[in-house]
């Protein structure tokens, strides 16, 4: 039976990105609870000697000719960004901040 | 009319070109990135709250469509980041909504996800056919539930540039249509290898309408024991045990199958699925587009860390947060061996199980879903129980395999059924054959709702 307890939930969301309120760290602490449980149907399956699938295609290295085409003008690229300083992306500090 | 069916219902224009498509009236998932004046939102607030994400480039699949002339008719709502299967979490049409996506011949019902927008569109007849995405049967099962025809191709063969990224081993454009000969001529002008999608495979793309003759003589149809599951409705056992009887009449053979691993592809594509949505969303962080903390809570974050959180915090939803916290976790160390790297290898065993059957079949016929349509909210407090209704599509997504539902009569209460043709891999004009022979035993996909929901 898999327990995730308050804490575990806080670093996965830590980890993610993402700030939960208390009530969501429960809520969120019973239902990936739930799903992580329901995995562990996996531990019956004898895998030995069985190689994994991370894709179907059985494509790899698929190259692009060296050469230069056209790209997106700038502004394009531009025209979504929340923060604009004239051509660049305007952020907070990187560093001076919490690591 | 159908106005919740799309998050953005365009203006219709005449095709600038003519082409094979000829003016036909396509809707497209709102997941895939259009660059024509109108936004993209993924069915999210963090593609469009405070700055609506408008694509600065076009899905390949938008651009095809426009090529062979058809009329592209808006952008239809989904589950947000196609996470769903009941298009309930969309933060537009979601079961937050005043008006939320209703199934058309219930409207007290979901049209099943993640693209119940598309499924609508057609269902009502405001489209002639609609783009959908399948990463675990988001395309299938709103079929089966709306009573059009859906198919997800083999994974490889549409592009994927330009579709919002949910897990990219998995993602696959398809079509829906009233009928599968429309399907299959929509299928053939989106699919093709793309130089921008280095996943698509270079292989000829067949005249899949010219293809189909309707004759199943000597077809072999699999008929795979596991997914006659416990909890199958009895009117979807029934009428896909009456297809096979129908396809047997019509000169098919019929054949049992195993596929063993069946019961293990629930847990391994909710490992897989959300390990690589974990990834694939971590670019939304109120840098580059889209909705960001800076503009609408700016002294609530203190540095840039914050940015981050405040912005997935507040732009992301429930699921969407469930979901990457999933992913997150399966990856983390010291549970990616016991998680991920063993649900690859479970993948590779429920490949194996589909090369096995197709050895002796030439398509596999199944349910759709356990059920038909269910009640808007009845899965919504219990996403394990939302989950368990894609055990009959998710192993094609984790094989690659291509897959097709076809209307298949109605329950006692009116909602449509839908059955399920799978084939091997690059085999779309197989299966489209076997479910136009269904097919043209019926009159079903000629069917529409009767009540339109109101806007």
């Amino acid at each position: 039976m898999v327990k995730l307890t308050p804490a575990e939930v806080q670093k996965i969301a830590t980890l993610a990105r993402l700030t939960l309120t208390d009530k969501e760290v429960v809520l969120y602490q019973q239902q990936l609870g739930e799903v992580l449980n329901y995995i562990e149907t996996l531990s019956e399956v004898d895998v030995t000697d069985v190689p994994i699938t991370s894709q179907v295609t059985g494509l790899t290295t698929v190259l692009a000719d060296d050469a230069v085409v056209p790209s997106l003008p700038v502004e394009t690229l531009l025209a979504n960004v929340p923060a604009r300083l004239d051509s660049s992306i305007k952020v907070r500090a990187v560093f001076g901040g919490e690591a | 009319m159908s106005q919740p069916a799309y998050i953005d219902r365009y203006a219709e224009a005449p095709p600038s070109v003519t082409g094979p498509l000829n003016g036909t009236r396509i809707a497209v998932k709102d997941l895939l990135l259009t660059a024509d004046g109108h936004a993209t939102t993924a069915g999210s607030q963090i593609l469009h709250r405070a700055n609506p994400f408008h694509s600065p480039y076009e899905a390949t699949v938008v651009a095809k469509l426009r090529e062979a002339g058809a009329i592209i008719t808006g952008k239809t709502d989904l589950d947000e980041f196609a996470m769903g299967s009941s298009t309930e979490t969309s933060s537009f049409g979601g079961s937050a909504s005043a008006h939320p996506v209703a199934n058309p011949w219930d409207a007290a019902r979901v049209p099943g996800g993640s693209s119940g927008g598309s499924a609508v569109a057609v269902a009502t007849g405001d489209a002639a056919a609609a783009i959908g995405t399948d990463t675990g049967g988001s395309i299938r099962q709103p079929a089966a539930f709306c009573g059009v025809v859906g198919i997800k191709p083999t994974y490889g063969r549409v592009s994927r540039y330009g579709v919002t990224a949910l897990a990219s081993s998995l993602d696959q454009v398809g079509v829906f249509a009233r009928d599968v000969r429309t399907a299959a001529g929509v299928l053939r002008e989106i699919a093709g290898v793309d130089p921008h999608d280095a996943t698509s495979v270079d292989r000829p793309v067949p005249d899949y309408a010219a293809g189909l003759t309707g004759d199943v003589t000597g077809l072999r149809v699999g008929l795979p024991k596991e997914y006659f599951v416990k909890g199958l409705e009895p009117a979807v056992e029934a009428a896909t045990r009456a297809a096979a009887a129908e396809l047997e009449q019509r000169g098919a053979i019929l054949v049992d199958v195993s596929l063993p691993h069946t019961k293990y592809a629930i847990a391994a594509y909710y490992i897989i699925q959300p390990a690589e949505a974990s990834s694939n969303l971590a670019r939304y962080d109120g840098i580059r587009y889209g909705y960001s903390a800076e503009l609408d809570q700016p002294e609530a974050v203190k540095d840039l860390r914050e940015v981050y959180f405040a912005t997935r915090s507040t732009g992301f939803g429930a699921e969407v947060k469930r979901r990457i916290m999933l992913g997150t976790y399966v990856l983390s160390a010291g549970h990616v061996d016991a998680y991920y790297k063993k649900a690859m290898q479970v993948r590779t065993l429920i490949k194996r199980d589909f090369d096995r059957a197709f050895a002796v079949c030439d398509v596999l016929l199944t349910p759709t879903t356990p059920t038909t349509a269910f009640r808007r909210g009845e899965k919504t407090d219990d996403p394990l129980e939302m989950y368990l209704n894609d055990i009959l599509t998710v192993s094609a997504n984790l094989a690659g395999i291509p897959g097709i539902s076809v209307p298949a009569g109605f329950d006692a209460s009116g909602l449509p059924i839908g059955i399920q043709l799978l084939g091997p891999d690059w085999e779309e004009g197989r299966i489209l054959n076997a479910a136009l022979a269904y097919e043209q035993q019926h009159d079903w996909h000629t069917k529409k709702p009767k009540e339109v929901p109101n806007g």
